[in-house]
């Protein structure tokens, strides 16, 4: 199913179109938003179910304009500025809630230690930068966008999403550098 | 800045691109010119791809919740859109209801218990409804909102003027204030209800998440 056919279904009151469409684009909109909340899982789960809601309601407005894997992300990219402005930015303790998650049967005890702990040192190098630095790397360096895919979603200039990377790439790499040393 | 520099600093900043593999052919060759004599940038490379490898591997923690997490997720969101409905005001409603016809066999998936409490729910926002419609026209003719008395407006904060989009709903209305800390301090006229600005806020940045919101039709400044 087709993300565009989906939301056409759900703004006719299609509950089915709306489960199919959450099992599929739930788990890559939770990275994203988990991202731009600093790897706040919890969150970032609550980020995309309002978003979920919205959609819900909204659906009807998506005119076809654009991609509709887009229009969502905009209404999660939303929902998570709206979180981040009533937390004012207030810095979280990592969770480690979801660090059971990563466990995968086939995982010796030795690898699934060091997924977890690379979950965390993202978590804490995140928790550095901007949200606006943090959207630019986890598009490139996770779900692998180009820049002009880059540019569109996060709304500014090529040149810009240049600059955001070259600047975030700094400052990760100077905590990365500070976490080691501790 | 010489041309040399700046291609050195345009294949640096095209670096990312180069290790998550999405660079155009043309660009790729340049990238690749450049690694081949210029050591600094090789380091550079180094680094980037040592960010990529943790961004990947240590964000698969905040992308892959269990099968059951999910399945859990679900169930709880999909009450909360019966409920959504439910509360829907009369106007809104009957919009809804008449697009949603061909929804039908979605809707009988939802179990009927969920559709009394939605009921429920309804006639409650009936009654609350009612009793605001009863306080605007009692005679100390004020606005209450459900939240709460009207707060006063701080001495040097300008009212915002807002047009209610007809689709939006009191209670999203009131949640989405709140959450902006925008306090209500008039109305409603028609459509229109006046804000201000609660202490913390940001005027500019909550003007332009205002106009941004598919609540609001319209934001004025009263100067």
């Amino acid at each position: 199913m087709l993300t565009a056919d989906a939301l056409h279904r759900i703004a006719k009151g299609d509950r089915a179109a709306l489960t199919e469409l959450y099992q599929r684009v739930q788990p890559q909109f939770v990275g994203y938003a988990s991202a731009l909340l600093a790897g706040d899982v919890d969150a970032a789960l609550d980020v995309v179910d309002e978003a979920f809601l919205s959609i819900w309601r909204e659906a009807g407005r998506y005119g076809g304009e654009g991609s509709a894997d887009g229009w969502i992300r905009r209404i999660v990219r939303n929902k998570a500025v709206d979180w981040l402005r009533s937390r004012r930015e207030r810095p979280q303790a990592p969770r480690g809630d979801h660090a059971g998650e990563l466990a995968d049967p086939s995982d010796t005890p030795e690898r699934a230690a060091e997924k977890t702990s690379a979950a965390d040192e993202l978590r804490a190098a995140l928790a550095r930068l901007s949200p606006d630095h943090r959207e630019v790397v986890w598009l490139c360096y996770f779900e692998e966008s180009s820049l002009s895919e880059i540019a569109v979603i996060a709304g500014c200039p090529e040149n810009t999403v240049k600059t955001r990377l070259f600047h975030a790439r700094k400052q990760l790499r100077r905590e990365l550098e500070r976490q080691r040393a501790d | 800045m010489d041309g040399d520099e700046q291609d050195d600093r345009s294949a640096a900043h095209l670096l990312p691109f180069y290790v998550n593999g999405t660079l155009p052919p043309a660009d790729r060759a340049r990238v690749e010119a450049a690694l081949a004599s210029d050591p600094d940038l090789r380091a550079e490379l180094e680094a980037v791809s040592e960010i990529a490898a943790l961004v990947r591997e240590g964000g698969a923690a905040f992308t892959a919740p269990a099968e059951d997490a999910l399945s859990d997720r679900l169930d709880s969101l999909l009450p909360r859109v019966e409920a959504r409905d439910a509360a829907a005001s009369p106007a809104a409603d009957r919009r809804v209801r008449g697009s949603r016809t061909a929804g039908a066999a979605g809707q009988a998936r939802a179990p009927q218990t969920l559709w009394r409490r939605a009921f429920a729910a309804a006639a409650a926002l009936a009654v609350v409804q009612a009793g605001v419609i009863a306080y605007q026209m009692s005679p100390h003719g004020g606005y209450e909102s459900l939240s709460g008395p009207p707060a006063p407006a701080p001495a040097k904060s300008p009212r915002l003027l807002l047009r209610l989009s007809p689709d939006a709903r009191w209670e999203e209305v009131q949640a989405f204030l709140e959450s902006h800390h925008l306090t209500i301090v008039g109305g409603p006229r028609g459509a229109v209800i006046e804000v201000v600005l609660a202490a913390g806020g940001v005027l500019d940045t909550e003007i332009e998440v205002l106009r941004a919101s598919p609540l609001v039709d319209f934001v004025g400044v009263e100067s």
